[in-house]
């Protein structure tokens, strides 16, 4: 499990880090050591030692360490470009549709005003930057990789509206609404009539991306509270899986869960508050646990034990575990409620240890 | 119980006990651990860091040495500029010390 944890720490990092790689495992496995020759068993020995470095982010960023910039970003950076130009050539297209209709001069002259290329385009582009949005907003890396995510939200809010703005002349009757509307000249009470529904209906689509944003916001927020590494591997007795839960709020303090080949659940502080972890399911079925519920306990030296009523987890199998913080140990108040399920971290499989899931 | 971080300290710490005698970082952290009250926590990744710092600012010296069943340990010697180095903060500290001293013997007299 060491040596699973100091590689997912050096995965991916800028530099020549293998010397300082091997000094901190060489100097890990010391202290295990340490720990095994004074009566601690090697399983509990290595969960101590892992769980005082804290998540694995936590002790990448404590040694200085910066990940690659690597295609993913790239990837990202690229699909918010082409979702930010599809905007602006949404908003040049239909100011100039607008304008040239309503017989005002022309703002951009050269644009081809042509209803059917209007159509087309709007068609297109919303279709590309919904599938942009999805990707961007989604659980996946993808988003987690911009760096500037502020700066993202602020600009998705500003350029969703926008590229919206390109489908009001769809959503408008094209025979009746949009051929009334733009044969009205300005200045009349129809023309005024027709402007204020126009800019009813701009700030109803402002209104609805700005929650849709505010929603999506939120969402992540939640997911970036909680960091999720879990740890598969094959041990001397079989098939069996070990992992660990790190859930860290953003005060900084850990809560570190783990469970390993034996099927034993450790844990160390979550925050100053008294919080309670349980685990509810897993895969699908009532996890046993000998407290029902666990105190999570400042003191990060001691922690105690659930154990699980299954006695292996079939690699092959889809991992889900469902758990809670709560604040009470009876549980009336959950303070978060996740279901993990291994479909979703699919991606990260390595063949130095059977799969990692790294959630940050 | 309020845990409390070294800061600056910790630079100042680990340059001492390399200048008594060559080390690691494991036996550092170990040192450090045990001889520490316990309201002052002292990280593994920030002894490492600084370890690494020092290195490249040739204010310490690392070499891998094997030790019993093939392992190996990288050990670190604190160089002429470490010495130096160290003489700066242990002046520095020595001012500190007098200036906060001094100012706590004040209030004290003042109350």
């Amino acid at each position: 499990m060491l040596k699973e944890f100091i590689e997912a720490v050096f995965r991916d990092t800028k530099g020549q880090n293998d010397q300082l790689k091997h000094e901190i495992y060489e100097n890990l496995n010391e202290e295990i050591e340490d720990l095994v020759s004074s009566g601690m068993k090697l399983n509990e020995a290595e969960h101590i030692v892992i769980s005082k470095l804290g998540s694995i982010n936590e002790f990448r960023n404590n040694l200085g360490l910066e990940t690659k910039t690597n295609f993913q970003f790239y990837l990202n950076v690229f699909l918010f470009i082409l979702h930010f130009l599809i905007s602006i050539a949404g908003l040049i297209y239909s100011l100039g549709f607008l304008s040239s209709n309503v017989k005002f001069k022309p703002i951009l002259e050269w644009i081809p005003i042509n209803f059917g290329l209007l159509v087309t385009y709007v068609l297109i582009s919303s279709i590309v930057n919904l599938v942009i949005i999805i990707i961007l907003t989604s659980k996946s890396k993808f988003q987690k990789t911009l760096v500037i995510s502020k700066v993202y939200y602020i600009l998705l809010f500003l350029t969703l509206p926008i590229s919206l703005f390109g489908l009001v002349p769809l959503l408008i009757n094209k025979d009746t609404y949009i051929l009334n509307f733009f044969n009205t000249r300005s200045g009349s009470n129809e023309y005024k009539k027709v402007m204020i529904k126009r800019l009813s209906l701009v700030f109803i689509l402002v209104l609805v991306c700005f929650s849709a944003v505010t929603i999506l916001r939120k969402e992540t927020l939640v997911q970036d509270e909680i960091v999720i590494q879990y740890v598969t591997g094959d041990d001397t007795d079989g098939v069996n899986i070990r992992g660990t839960i790190i859930l860290q709020p953003l005060d900084g303090n850990n809560t570190l869960a783990q469970f390993s080949s034996t099927q034993y659940f450790h844990y160390s502080n979550f925050s100053d508050e008294e919080n309670y972890l349980s685990v509810i399911k897993l895969n699908n079925e009532t996890a046993y646990i000998s407290d029902e519920n666990i105190g999570l306990s400042e003191n990060n030296d001691s922690y105690n034990e659930i154990v699980l009523n299954q006695n292996y987890l079939e690699l092959e199998d889809d991992l889900t575990i469902e758990y809670q913080i709560c604040s009470e140990i009876v549980c009336n108040n959950v303070l978060y409620y996740e279901s993990i399920t291994s479909d979703e971290y699919s991606s990260y499989v390595s063949k130095d240890y059977n799969m990692v899931w790294v959630w940050d | 119980m309020k845990r409390y971080n070294l800061g600056n300290y910790l630079d100042l710490i680990i340059l001492i006990e390399l200048s008594r005698q060559d080390s690691y970082a494991y036996l550092i952290i170990k040192k450090l651990r045990e001889t520490m009250a316990k309201e002052y926590v002292v990280k593994d990744a920030s002894v490492y860091n600084l370890l690494k710092r020092f290195e490249k600012n040739n204010l310490l010296e690392g070499r891998s040495k094997e030790v019993k069943n093939n392992r190996t340990r990288y050990v670190y010697s604190i160089t002429n500029d470490g010495l130096l180095y160290l003489k700066e903060l242990k002046k520095e500290w020595e001012i500190t010390k007098r200036v906060i001293d001094n100012t706590i013997r004040e209030g004290a007299i003042n109350a």
